[in-house]
Parts: C-alpha cells; sequence; structure tokens
C-alpha cells in the first residue's frame, strides 16, 4: 500500500512507548502494533482524533504517502 | 472488549438457559419414549423418538452455538457457520422421514381378528405437510447459515479497521 503509517516516527519523538500510548488512548497494545506496523486495512476518525490528542499531532503527521508503480 | 459484544453476552445467557431447560425437557420426553415403546412396542413411538432426538440435537447445536458466541463475543465465526448448516441438513433430513401410525381396523377386520385374538390396527406410513414444514425450516436455518458467511467477512473487514 502506498500510505504508510508513521505513528512510530511519532512515538519516538514524544518518546512514548507503545504501551503507554495504548493505555493513553484505550486501545489493546495488539491494534496499535498492527496499526504501527501497517497490518490494519483502515483507521476511523474517533481513533484519529484520540492518537492526535495523546501524541498532540496533526493526521497528516501521521500517515505518508509514496507513490509505488504499477498499483492502479 | 466492547460494549456491543458484552451487550451480546448478556443477552445470549437467557437465551442459553432456555435452550439447556428444553433440551432437559426432550431428553426426560425421549426416555419417557423409550420406555413406552419397550412396554407397548407400538410403531408410534419409533418415529416419535426419532423426531425428539433430532430436537436434543438441535439444541445441543444451538447451546454450543451460544457458548462459542460467550466466548468469542462475536456472532460471525466459521464453526457457528458450520453448526448452523449441520442443524440445517438434519432438519431436512428429519423432515424426510415420514410418520409411522397405527390405525383400527374396520368392523370386517375386527371381525376376523376375534378368531385370531390379534391386536385390530394396522401400520400406516404417511407423509403430510408437517414434514414440508421441517424441512422448510431446515432451509430457513440453511439461508441463515448463507447471511453469516456474508456476516463474517464483514467482521473481519471491521476487525482490521483500527
Amino acid at each position: 500500500m502506498a500510505i504508510i503509517v508513521r505513528l512510530d516516527r511519532i512515538m519516538a519523538d514524544r518518546k512514548m512507548s507503545l504501551n503507554e500510548l495504548a493505555e493513553k488512548i484505550g486501545m489493546t497494545n495488539v491494534n496499535l502494533s498492527n496499526l504501527k506496523t501497517g497490518k490494519m486495512k483502515g483507521i476511523r476518525f474517533d481513533t484519529m482524533n484520540i492518537i492526535c490528542h495523546a501524541l498532540g499531532c496533526q493526521p497528516g503527521d501521521l500517515f505518508e504517502f509514496t507513490e509505488e508503480d504499477g498499483e492502479f | 472488549m466492547n460494549d456491543l459484544s458484552k451487550d451480546l453476552k448478556k443477552r445470549t445467557f437467557a437465551d442459553m438457559i432456555i435452550s439447556i431447560i428444553l433440551c432437559a425437557g426432550a431428553a426426560a420426553y425421549l426416555i419417557s419414549m423409550l420406555v413406552s415403546f419397550l412396554n407397548n412396542g407400538m410403531p408410534e413411538y419409533i418415529t416419535n423418538m426419532l423426531y425428539t432426538a433430532a430436537i436434543i440435537l438441535e439444541l445441543i447445536m444451538l447451546i454450543s452455538i451460544f457458548l462459542e458466541i460467550r466466548k468469542k463475543g462475536k456472532p460471525f465465526s466459521k464453526s457457528v457457520i458450520i453448526k448452523l448448516r449441520i442443524m440445517a441438513v438434519l432438519l431436512m433430513i428429519v423432515g424426510c422421514v415420514p410418520n409411522l401410525i397405527s390405525v383400527p381396523k374396520g368392523p370386517v377386520e375386527e371381525m376376523t381378528d376375534l378368531f385370531t385374538e390379534e391386536i385390530s390396527s394396522m401400520r400406516v406410513i404417511y407423509f403430510d405437510t408437517q414434514n414440508l414444514l421441517v424441512i422448510l425450516l431446515g432451509v430457513i436455518i440453511g439461508i441463515i447459515s448463507e447471511v453469516f458467511v456474508y456476516g463474517g467477512k464483514l467482521q473481519e473487514d471491521n476487525d482490521l479497521i483500527a
């Protein structure tokens, strides 16, 4: 997929661990880990809102688009 | 576990208890039928026992479905679909089994029985609308299992959304 989740970078910037963030936003470690590693198919606005609030960032900071040949 | 799962667990508990009570009742009825059959040897008891055994099997399947829903907190899973399909096939097979009843003989036959001193009745096999109704129930459960297949796919998709 051309959209990459940059949650690990933001978490490293904020010096926040996965467990800490999971506890803060009320998500399971497994789900958050899946989101971080790009295994999830999508993200709800609700979840994005909570993550942005917890990390103090913009939705655009969480994702990055890279052009991939032959995808469409 | 989200609120939906908790709510589902709560709701299935009452259904499971009702199913267990019905299953116990059906088992008691089956035993009484067996005792009556051993005492009288009337053919009606055979079909009744077969239908009751099928009801018990259906209820056992239903209880196992409820147990799984309570365990996982989700109604759509492969094993639930398989169990529903087994229930549907079982109902369709049982629906194809004709009834076996004893019909009293007419006056002429009864007169002959006076000499032979046999029980004056004859056994008749018949297939009626009740059988069709049971087959139709099986078909409906089969259709519901297909709805569960679609639900399972939607749930898989939903589980992959954070």
